[in-house]
């Protein structure tokens, strides 16, 4: 078994969504797999119209990563307030987040990477009610977020890496 | 993995008499980030050449640093002008192309080749040791010895896994 078993069982059993861009004529050059909490966000059904335009922009957010498109990362927690795709503090517990930060309040998804190029975003949160870098909030979030990791590759361990290229290969610019 | 209301999602954009306002969030947002790539790519690409900085390309349009990771930051925060300036600061100018949307467009249900293979029959499942015993997630425990054997018999690999 390796953790792309892993991950086709999770997908198998609905636990996982695979989020290709939304135009087939996209490429796919990045993989994101949606737990629920994020799979509702980004596909729906949503409670109220605001909700769903929100959702669909952090879909074409989303699809710029999977497409490939260049974005802007960060390994070091609180240096990453630029960019795309950020590692939060502590570098060892290797939860990421993307962030979209347009229209306010922003939107912050959490996850981990499961191999180069590979994303698998667990949770969601909205920027505002996190509070500051260093909030209760913001803890829970990464403890959640690792929580959640277990509960479904109870047997593997997020991707570790020295540089941005061991998680992104190609068009990454570092922050 | 596709689902119908994506299909409906193009299909609308094209036949719909009115299109949704979420629909056009979508292709606004879409829109916005392929602009802010084009500064992206071509501040990557002249890095990747000559190690060119923000602070040079700050210099070049005569503003602060500051500004320019601002406009780094966000899609929302930068406008077609400065789209412009940026890309004349990095000796470039935007090429811009229509694509025609067509009704497959929404029809995506593409996988990476990986992810379509067979699923493998064994599923892990989370085990934790306290003491001498292994517990599962129903909380019933057996012995180590017990697990080693009974794994090894029905072709289980045992993996441990230090995680976070």
């Amino acid at each position: 078994m390796s953790i792309r078993d892993q991950i086709r069982i999770l997908v198998k059993d609905e636990r996982l969504a695979f989020l290709p861009p939304l135009l087939a004529s996209d490429p796919i050059e990045r993989c994101i797999f949606l737990a629920e909490p994020v799979k509702e966000i980004i596909l729906g059904p949503w409670a109220d119209e605001d909700t769903e335009i929100r959702g669909k922009r952090l879909r074409a957010f989303l699809d710029q990563f999977t497409t490939g498109g260049t974005i802007e990362a960060c390994l070091v927690p609180h240096l990453a307030k630029n960019a795309y795709l950020g590692r939060l503090k502590y570098p060892r517990d290797e939860v990421w987040d993307i962030r979209s930060r347009d229209p306010k309040p922003g939107i912050r998804v959490f996850g981990r990477f499961a191999e180069q190029d590979t994303f698998i975003a667990l949770r969601w949160a909205k920027r505002a009610p996190c509070g500051d870098k260093y909030s209760r909030e913001w803890r829970n979030q990464i403890k959640q977020c690792k929580a959640d990791w277990r509960n479904l590759f109870p047997a593997y361990c997020a991707l570790s890496g020295e540089n941005l290229h061991d998680y992104i290969s190609r068009n990454v610019i570092h922050n | 993995m596709t689902t119908s209301q994506e299909t409906s999602f193009i299909t609308e954009a094209l036949t719909a008499e009115k299109i949704s306002e979420s629909t056009f969030a979508y292709f606004q947002e879409r829109f916005k980030i392929k602009l802010h790539e084009l500064v992206l790519t071509q501040f990557a690409a002249l890095q990747k050449e000559s190690g060119f900085s923000k602070a040079d390309l700050a210099r070049k349009v005569n503003k602060d640093p500051s500004q320019i990771t601002r406009w780094f930051r966000a899609t929302g925060n930068i406008t077609a002008d400065t789209i412009s300036d940026l890309l004349l600061a990095m000796g470039a100018e935007a090429k811009l192309d229509i694509a025609q949307l067509n009704a497959q467009d929404g029809a995506d249900d593409r996988l990476p080749d990986w992810l379509s293979a067979e699923t493998p029959t064994a599923p892990t499942v989370p085990l934790k040791v306290i003491g001498s015993n292994i517990h599962n997630l129903n909380g019933s425990a057996r012995s180590i010895g017990y697990i080693s054997t009974k794994a090894k018999a029905d072709n289980y690999e045992i993996k441990v896994a230090a995680c976070g």
